[in-house]
């Protein structure tokens, strides 16, 4: 219990140290909502109205509190820009993300789990080299270039889905999830081969050591000592790479987005950013801070299951 | 455990394959994608730029929400294709007394999207808007200009100004509102032939067709703006069926179009493009410095380079869509000359040229493109400059408004369709001179102009204004942006205006 | 001490021959390109607009009619000091931070945790505006908002390695010997963690490379006309119906600078 509620604070905390550094940050960069809403034709005049419109006239802490306050209560507040309520404007977008981010880790873990754990078997160099090829050249592959290609081959030529057509999310699912197979692909790929390189060298490496050849050595096969050793031990890194790449996945995806025009979070908060929208991109922040921690509190949970030395504390040397 | 991530595995597998497969349940994707949707007499249009502000039409200045709100609103007046003011909601608007008195009529039995007819009481509410009279700041300062407002019947309206304003028609294109309707940020209701029906941030724009419009009723019955960012994605968006009109295409990107599905059409996009430079900073400042840079750069290499030749040579800041306006002698005032460009920096005090700072905004490619031959070419007469891209908001905040800035490379248009529009911005006291251009002269012809009502004569004065900057180097002029359109072959009807707007409701399919 | 020593089934003498072949040639082509190019990367020509290659244009040539080889060899500079200076300064930092964190565990622990997942929700787009908006547009201010964004994903890498070896008996029986936390960490733990840490950081290359790109494609990066190699990939993927040479070429110099340093990685390892 009393570890729920600490992991409950730290979580708050986190989640407010994030809204606060965002509203930081705006208070630094160049550009003001209200000049870049109103555009070059503005007098002054009705700059200065919809800056106080707007409460821009009030002080950073005052205008920091009063969008904690309302947050905190539901309230996301009104976009600068479309003057569209956040919430509403959020909602549609944070099932699009979700559905594709996990279509996207599924790939990860579907491709980049089994590479990892089958070629790190192998020992040949030639092997050896072969998979380093591989796994460099799928890294190499920007999401967006890959975007471009998978749009041409299986929209264009192929015709599996029409690009720039996303069908809706709540009005044909199965049609939704077909689309956005090919932008998860495109994020996956340079993901999977990282997965997977990242795997076979803890995996490797746990072969080698002295208590697998003894396992081994006492007649367990290599299969068995690979599961219940190897992975325990092998798996740790891997996991909270995973758990990095979930975050990555959801706050990343906006070039993805835009290629394939598939409607998510991280188009919205490229474009608050770029018009100092911050009520909008505050939230979606905060939103993708809460996927993040959620996603390490996740991996390491795996991890403290996998291997229990890793509890914290007492007995330290 | 190994048994668990292989049944995870498997689990994860068949999601994907069922996500593969099933498009062949589904109805074919390209079904008719050839055809556009002709069938269903529907339409899709790419944008490039969200329609992310409020959509009320006072209150809305992007340029691409103007375009697309042009089919909900309109004025008493609205303008046509060739520029000229026709009358809208008004039936008839007209000018008397030397130009203090304007007559209107209103236009019986037209009616709001909301169902309701429109009254004198909705005119005078969207006057107050914009003029100001409702307590709030002008929206539209120069109709500050009207002193009292009439209402001799419920059909008639006259307004009377204290100083003739020849230019003041020209505003009555401003959206006629319902009045006290208070949703109109993010529910539109207007007059025009289509009707607004959704709007989903970061995706889309839904019009439909108005039945009860008062004119010429629409041919085409919904019409979606897809928002797509991306430059390929637009023109993925094309191939693959999913739209079916976009404008505004670069030359690289119109290149790109397949030319068995699409026309190709070609207008102007009615600004005045140019590499703007700060007149308040050195080595601005001397004449011969800015004329240097006039006779140094070859504005035909840039439109070979960077536009494949398309586009139309501008010499002063006034565009051809302005017909009355545009003074073509000025075009090639400075003719490319590199040995008198070296000899006027040499005089100046530069014989070895100097370095200087393009800013531009980073998201209007053809500026960046712009700029990126500029640089080129500027290197042949020794000057080295550099391109700062910033995004819009920092352009707007530092260059626009604390003219923070040695120069930039931008588009400027006329908010409304008079040379007033084009002209003012570089009066010396003027709040959005953002070149800094200080000239008495010219100071001294847009007094006159204001104040000359015989519209001949203003005209002429109008046109030594242009002589004048074109004459001081005021800036570095270029082009009027060629504005490449690809429309569905079976979709006609495409209109250009003078104007930045898109008139949907001149479009229709063909019968098939 | 009883260190495990890593036993080593075979050499792959292989891998690190390949991969510094491979890195030397990018790096020799990039140091070349600093003072040669067979064309001047920066001179247009509107007769020559994108043209497939030739002997005359290796590489063809883009939409202002530069030759892409040249182009190319100047690009890969700013691509490769980008990705190595965002590697070397989130990658210490990380890893520093994340030894800290695994080997002390508590309340640093929990703090810089924290940090962390502020730092990684916080995007990348801002922190680079924020650089931008302080420094000046350009290719290394770029770095310095990668390097910052990178530091939580080696941090959790190092700190989840380092947390899994300090209570393994060669650690134990080191600190009794009187090591200094310090001399345990660096000297005994990190050699332990390197075949985990390795990948990372050549991964990490590659990553940073990806997100130059990103960068380049959203406009924050080298200021035009000078060029980086995500910044032609993001300029190319405009057009690649009309020049699809330009994205390969790219594409294919790219993959040689990542792949050069993978498999060094993986060389080194073993080595």
């Amino acid at each position: 219990m009393k570890t729920v509620f600490k992991k409950a604070a730290a979580l708050a905390l986190t989640l407010l140290l994030a809204s606060f550094l965002v509203f930081l940050a705006f208070q630094l960069i160049d550009g003001d909502p209200a000049r870049t809403m109103l555009g070059a034709e503005a007098t002054e005049a009705r700059v200065t109205e919809l800056q106080a419109e707007l409460g821009l006239d009030k002080p950073f802490l005052t205008r920091y509190f009063g969008w904690l306050g309302g947050f905190v209560t539901g309230d996301f507040g009104v976009s600068f820009s479309s003057r569209e309520q956040v919430g509403a404007i959020l909602a549609p977008k944070i099932g699009v993300t979700v559905t594709m981010s996990l279509l996207s880790f599924a790939l990860i873990v579907l491709f980049g789990v089994p590479a990892g754990l089958f070629s790190a078997r192998l020992r040949h160099p030639a092997a050896v080299a072969a998979q380093t090829f591989f796994d460099q050249l799928f890294m190499a592959v920007p999401p967006f270039v890959l975007g471009v290609g998978l749009s041409w081959v299986f929209g264009i030529l192929l015709k599996v889905f029409t690009p720039l057509e996303f069908p809706s999310l709540t009005a044909d699912p199965a049609g939704a999830l077909r689309y956005l197979f090919f932008p998860a692909l495109s994020l996956a790929v340079p993901r999977a081969a990282m997965t997977a390189r990242m795997l076979r060298a803890s995996v490797r490496e746990e072969l080698n050591k002295d208590y697998v050849l003894a396992s081994m050595a006492r007649g367990a096969s290599p299969r068995q000592a690979e599961v219940r050793h190897v992975l325990k031990n092998a798996l740790p890194p891997t996991v909270s790479f995973l758990a990095q790449t979930v975050a990555e996945l959801v706050g990343g995806g906006v070039i993805v987005e835009q290629v394939f025009g598939v409607p998510g979070l991280g188009g919205v908060l490229v474009d608050a950013i770029g018009k100092r929208d911050y009520p909008v991109a505050c939230t979606v922040i905060v939103i993708l801070a809460f996927f993040v921690i959620l996603s390490h509190a996740a991996a390491d949970a795996v991890n403290l299951a996998a291997d229990p030395r890793r509890r914290g504390g007492e007995a330290r040397v | 455990m190994l048994k668990r991530a292989l049944a995870f595995l498997l689990a994860a597998l068949l999601l994907t394959l069922a996500a593969c497969g099933k498009h062949e349940g589904g109805k074919e994707p390209d079904a008719g994608a050839d055809a556009g949707r002709a069938g269903e007499n529907s339409l899709v249009i790419g944008v490039a730029q969200d329609l992310d502000e409020s959509l009320d039409p006072h209150y809305a200045v992007a340029a691409g929400t103007r375009e697309v709100m042009f089919n909900v609103f309109e004025g008493l007046l609205k303008p046509d294709r060739n520029g000229n003011l026709v009358p809208a909601i008004a039936e008839s608007v007209n000018v008397e007394e030397n130009g203090t008195v304007v007559k209107i009529t209103l236009r019986s039995g037209v009616k709001f999207h909301n169902g309701a007819t429109v009254t004198m009481r909705d005119v005078l509410y969207s006057l107050d808007r914009v003029r100001g009279a409702d307590g709030k700041e002008a929206l539209l300062p120069a109709l500050t200009a009207i002193d009292t407002v009439e209402t001799p019947s419920d059909a008639e309206l006259v307004l009377r100004l204290a100083e003739a304003q020849p230019e003041l028609t020209s505003y009555l294109t401003f959206a006629i509102i319902p009045a006290d309707y208070t949703e109109q940020a993010t529910k539109p209701v207007g007059t025009g032939p289509y009707r607004f029906v959704e709007r989903v941030v970061l995706e889309r724009v839904v019009l439909e067709r108005f039945d009860d419009y008062w004119g010429e009723k629409a041919s085409i019955e919904r019409v979606t703006f897809r928002v797509i960012e991306n430059a390929e994605g637009l023109l993925l968006g094309l191939q693959s069926g999913a739209l079916d009109l976009v404008n505004h295409l670069t030359v690289t990107q119109a290149a790109s179009v397949d030319k068995t599905k699409f026309d190709l059409e070609e207008g102007t996009m009615n600004l005045v493009q140019a590499l703007y430079l700060n007149n308040a900073v050195k080595p601005f400042d001397d004449v011969r410095v800015r004329q240097a840079l006039c006779y140094g750069v070859d504005r035909n290499e840039i439109l070979s380079l960077a536009f494949d030749g398309r586009g139309t040579l501008l010499g002063s800041s006034m565009y051809p869509a302005f017909t009355k306006y545009f003074d073509d002698s000025l075009t090639n005032y400075y003719t490319y000359d590199p040995a008198k460009a070296k000899e006027l920096l040499a005089e100046a005090g530069y014989p070895d040229g100097f370095e200087m700072k393009i800013t531009v905004p980073s998201n209007y490619q053809p500026h960046m493109d712009t700029a990126e031959v500029l640089v080129q070419l500027l290197g042949k007469i020794g000057v080295k400059a550099k391109i700062e891209p910033v995004e819009w908001s920092v352009w707007v905040d530092r260059v626009y408004t604390k003219r923070d800035f040695e120069s930039t490379v931008i588009g400027v248009d006329a908010s409304s369709m008079t040379a007033r529009a084009m002209l003012e911005r570089f009066v010396s006291d003027y709040g959005k001179n953002f070149i800094n251009y200080k000239n008495d002269e010219y100071d001294r012809l847009f007094a006159e102009a204001q104040n000359t009502f015989d519209d001949a004569q203003q005209t002429a004065v109008y046109k030594k204004m242009e002589r004048n900057l074109t004459e001081n180097a005021a800036s570095l002029y270029i082009q009027d942006l060629a504005d490449m359109v690809a429309v569905r072959k079976g979709l006609t009807g495409l209109r250009f205006y003078p104007v930045y707007v898109l008139d949907v409701a001149a479009l229709s399919w063909d019968a098939q | 001490m009883s260190d495990p020593k890593v036993k080593k089934a075979k050499k792959h003498n292989i891998l690190l021959i390949a991969g510094a072949a491979l890195t030397l040639a990018v790096l020799l082509f990039t140091f070349v390109g600093a003072f040669y190019t067979p064309r001047d990367p920066d001179a247009m020509n509107a007769a020559e607009k994108l043209l497939p290659p030739t002997l005359n244009h290796l590489f063809g040539t883009d939409k202002f009619g530069r030759d892409i080889f040249s182009r190319v060899m100047k690009g890969t500079l700013s691509t490769v000091s980008t990705a190595l200076l965002t590697v070397l300064a989130g990658g210490g930092v990380g890893i520093l931070a994340g030894a800290v964190t695994g080997y002390f565990g508590g309340k640093a622990d929990a703090v810089l945790t924290r940090l962390g997942d502020t730092v990684t929700a916080f995007p990348a787009v801002l922190t680079a505006l924020l650089v931008v908006s302080l420094l000046g547009p350009g290719g290394w201010q770029v770095a310095i908002a990668l390097a910052v964004a990178f530091i939580p994903s080696f941090m959790r890498v190092s700190r989840v390695s380092f947390a899994g070896q300090r209570r393994l008996p060669y650690v134990i029986s080191a600190r009794l010997q009187g090591a200094s936390h310090a001399g345990v960490m660096l000297r005994h733990i990190l050699p332990n963690t390197l075949p985990s840490l390795l990948p990372a950081l050549t991964i990490g290359f590659s990553n940073a490379v990806l997100a130059e790109a990103g960068m380049s494609y959203l406009g924050i990066g080298v200021t035009p006309p000078d060029a980086s190699l995500g910044y032609m990939l993001s300029e190319a993927q405009g057009m690649l119906a009309l020049a699809p040479w330009y994205a390969v070429s790219c594409g294919a110099v790219l993959l040689a600078a990542v792949l050069g340093v993978g498999l060094l990685g993986e060389g080194l390892k073993d080595a």
